[in-house]
């Protein structure tokens, strides 16, 4: 061992012992005070009667629910979030990255604005601005609601939309549905196979069919009931809402981080190299063909690992909707529950461990999906597309 | 590892470190506060009385800064509500309304400075609770001001009272009791409730005036107060009934009987002023020329009533004339002659329907 290494090995060895030091002192420290005051650490408080009502709840809940369903309900308020802006940004972040590729002036200067302008606002200004600016200032008030026939109305309460109410034979819809989508998925796998071997045969003319069959029936039976909003004195007794506070949360999530996965979709496909798109050129794919078959999955290989990151961002961000009074994890959990029960330490510990694991889930679906993607690119996109006579 | 890897990693660390301190720490700082107040000795070897008579002047405890209760005006004179109090207190005993000191105190730092002396009287929106009495070694003179959890509403909504609220939309401020009470309110007597809840008691006022809720709770004088910065404040208005009591009062040392008499009464006098229609224009008047004994007695012309709480036989006089009577300082600050243009509601007297009531003097 020379000198430098052994200078390294006590240096990190000195600052691993110094830390572990610190949280020895921090934790004996808090041992003292909680047991000064007669409490013992530990998370039966989630046992107790809550007391608080929360505004959106995915699950049923009332006041005489415990604490620890507050924390399924913020929870699943997050997620619902989360999911929604992720899927809103990843459409907004492909066609703005597209048009930002455009040879058209007009498409790709609309998209350089729209990046420029949105990216460098942070982020708690854009859900303020849909909260405080476009809802509680711009739309009308709730008897005044701008209507289109019976079936929305958009107002400073939110946007209302009729709900389906699940009939008798929904059961055997969703059974039907279920099956359909199961015998596409298999076609699909069969077509592939087929391909690799070097068999073309039509098989889409099968898929739907199979597609049809859900339709017809949900069109022949009725499995669900349409039931129109119906205004009464406070707010709708039907119909489905989204609140100003979900939507403020989802909108300025979804097209502030739409900004940054457009410019990973651009370079990822400015980084596929210039010679497969003159390769699929002069063997005379159309320009729609050449994106879908050779530009895109090459630059899904590159545009994946960051994407993550946008994803795992937007899950962290939508903890903002505290500003506007959303009902999240945050809000709810580490927000109320904490004040009521005054377990901080318990309480963020929770909060903390719930978001990384949320997270590492989303990594670790989202690195799944890459190595799938890999793997096929290895074999599929070669082979599909040799013309095999 | 490179020095620079290791000075990153020691930056992380010193972060963490943080980090995990100022989680800990916020568990336990309201109970500190407590335990400290708790543990601080009374000091009251000499009386407060004395004390304030050698000093000259009068130091009382006050808010940072609540419009109508106690705030600076234009030329930097804290004047409020609870500030009159402390000038009737400081005209009873020094004959001087002005020889009072304001000095802004936080919620916290509130009952740790009547302990340690730093203050002579507190007049600080606080409440009159069990726990405070009992525990923080401070003693309640009276409730100037009777506060609650009221609710606020725009008047073209229709809704009427609290029984109008069934189904209704309301904001509130986030880990606040009020939130706790009601959700309980309407829970107990069956009825619906959505509740949105705010970081900070404007956003829920700015959801009422958008007509995002239909109705904003909190303490009503802090709702009357949310009220002066809307854009069209005589469309809302509270509706009548109250759902907490929050009786707010001067707190004075634990152990000095003579100061919490001295105070108690001080506040009686412009109870009883209100009462017997004695005002800071007619006092002089009234002094001379009224056949009431109760009025006699209080601007010490009979009896000998102030003499026996070691003041001058005019302190009650002192009093009405410079402050004037409890219904003149509540226009003034809080009522029709304020902004804030507060109902008198359950702080009415009693002969006039309300909770005010001022003991005899005799």
């Amino acid at each position: 061992m020379n000198k430098t290494k052994i200078r390294n090995l006590t240096l990190q060895a000195g600052l691993i012992a110094l830390l572990l030091a610190l949280f020895a002192y921090f934790g004996f420290n808090y041992i003292q005070n909680i047991s000064q005051r007669n409490i013992e650490i530990g998370y039966g408080f989630m046992d107790d009667t809550a007391g608080f009502s929360i505004s959106q709840t995915l699950i049923p809940y009332t006041e005489a629910d415990t604490f620890g369903r507050t924390f399924v309900v913020g929870l699943l308020n997050t997620l619902l979030a989360s999911v929604i802006s992720i899927i809103l940004a990843t459409l907004l972040g492909f066609v703005v990255g597209l048009m930002r590729l455009s040879s058209n002036k007009l498409m790709s200067n609309t998209a350089l604005f729209y990046v420029e302008l949105l990216r460098n606002i942070p982020p708690l200004l854009h859900v303020l601005f849909w909260y405080q600016v476009v809802f509680l200032n711009v739309l009308p008030p709730f008897k005044e609601s701008f209507k289109l026939g019976e079936w929305l109305y958009i107002n400073v309460r939110g946007i209302t939309i009729p709900s389906f109410v699940p009939q008798e034979n929904a059961v055997a819809f969703h059974i039907i549905t279920f099956i359909a989508i199961c015998g596409i998925i298999y076609l699909g796998i069969i077509k592939k196979q087929m391909v690799l071997r070097g068999v073309h045969k039509r098989l889409w003319p099968w898929q739907v069919l199979l597609l049809l069959v859900p339709v017809v029936y949900a069109w022949l039976t009725g499995p669900y009931r349409m039931v129109l909003p119906q205004i009464t004195k406070f707010k709708f007794s039907s119909g489905m809402t989204m609140r100003p506070e979900l939507f403020s949360v989802v909108v300025a999530m979804a097209t502030y981080t739409s900004t940054y996965i457009s410019e990973i979709v651009r370079s990822s496909i400015l980084a596929v190299p210039k010679g497969q798109l003159e390769a699929a050129k002069s063997l005379g794919f159309p320009s729609y063909r050449r994106l879908q078959l050779i530009i895109v999955p090459q630059a899904m290989r590159t545009m994946i690992p960051p994407v993550t990151n946008q994803y795992l961002n937007i899950i962290k961000n939508t903890s903002l909707g505290m500003a506007v009074a959303y009902p999240d994890l945050t809000a709810v959990f580490a927000g109320t529950t904490l004040n009521q029960t005054g377990r901080a330490l318990e309480v963020m510990a929770l909060v903390m461990v719930t978001y990384l694991s949320i997270s590492l889930v989303t990594s670790l679906l989202m690195n799944w999906y890459n190595r799938s993607i890999i793997d096929r690119k290895g074999d599929l996109i070669s082979k599909e597309d040799i013309p095999v006579e | 590892m490179s020095l620079k890897a290791t000075f990153k990693l020691s930056a992380a660390a010193l972060i963490t470190a943080l980090l995990s301190l100022t989680i800990v720490s916020c568990g336990s700082k309201e109970t500190a506060v407590t335990a400290e107040a708790t543990a601080a000795p009374a000091e009251s070897s000499t009386s407060t009385l004395d004390l304030v008579k050698e000093r000259g002047k009068l130091i009382l405890g006050v808010t940072a800064g609540v419009p109508g209760y106690s705030a600076p005006d234009g030329e930097g004179v804290w004047q409020g509500f609870d500030v009159d109090l402390g000038r009737a207190v400081a005209a009873a005993v020094l004959g001087d309304p002005d020889a009072v000191e304001c000095r802004p105190l936080s919620a916290k730092e509130r009952f740790t400075a009547l302990q340690s002396g730093e203050i002579d009287l507190l007049c600080r929106v606080t409440t009159w609770t069990a726990t405070r009495d009992a525990e923080l070694g401070v003693n309640f003179a009276g409730v100037n001001y009777y506060d609650g959890q009221g609710f606020m509403v725009a008047k073209d909504s229709g809704i009427k009272t609290l029984a109008d609220l069934d189904g209704a939309t309301i904001a509130v401020q986030a880990g606040t009791t009020t939130e706790l009470n009601l959700s309980d309110y309407f829970r107990k007597n069956g009825m619906e409730l959505e509740l949105i809840t705010f970081e900070a008691n404007e956003q829920a006022a700015a959801a009422l005036e958008a007509g995002r809720a239909d109705a904003v709770t909190s303490d009503s004088s802090q709702l009357y107060a949310l009220r002066t910065k809307f854009k069209e404040p005589e469309n809302f208005d509270l509706v009548p009934e109250l759902i907490s009591k929050e009786p707010l009062g001067p707190v004075v040392r634990e152990g000095d009987d003579q100061w919490l008499d001295i105070v108690t009464w001080s506040f009686m006098t412009m109870l009883n002023a209100e009462e017997y229609g004695v005002t800071s224009a007619n006092v002089d008047e009234m002094k001379a020329s009224s056949d009431n004994p109760n009025v006699k007695r209080m601007l010490g012309v009979e009896g000998g009533v102030w003499e026996g709480f070691g003041l001058g036989a005019d302190a009650g006089y002192a009093i009405i004339k410079s402050v004037g009577n409890y219904g003149e300082s509540f226009d003034r600050n809080l009522g029709a002659g304020s902004p804030l243009n507060i109902a008198r509601g359950y702080n009415a007297l009693w002969v006039d329907g309300g909770l005010q009531y001022g003991m005899p003097i005799r």
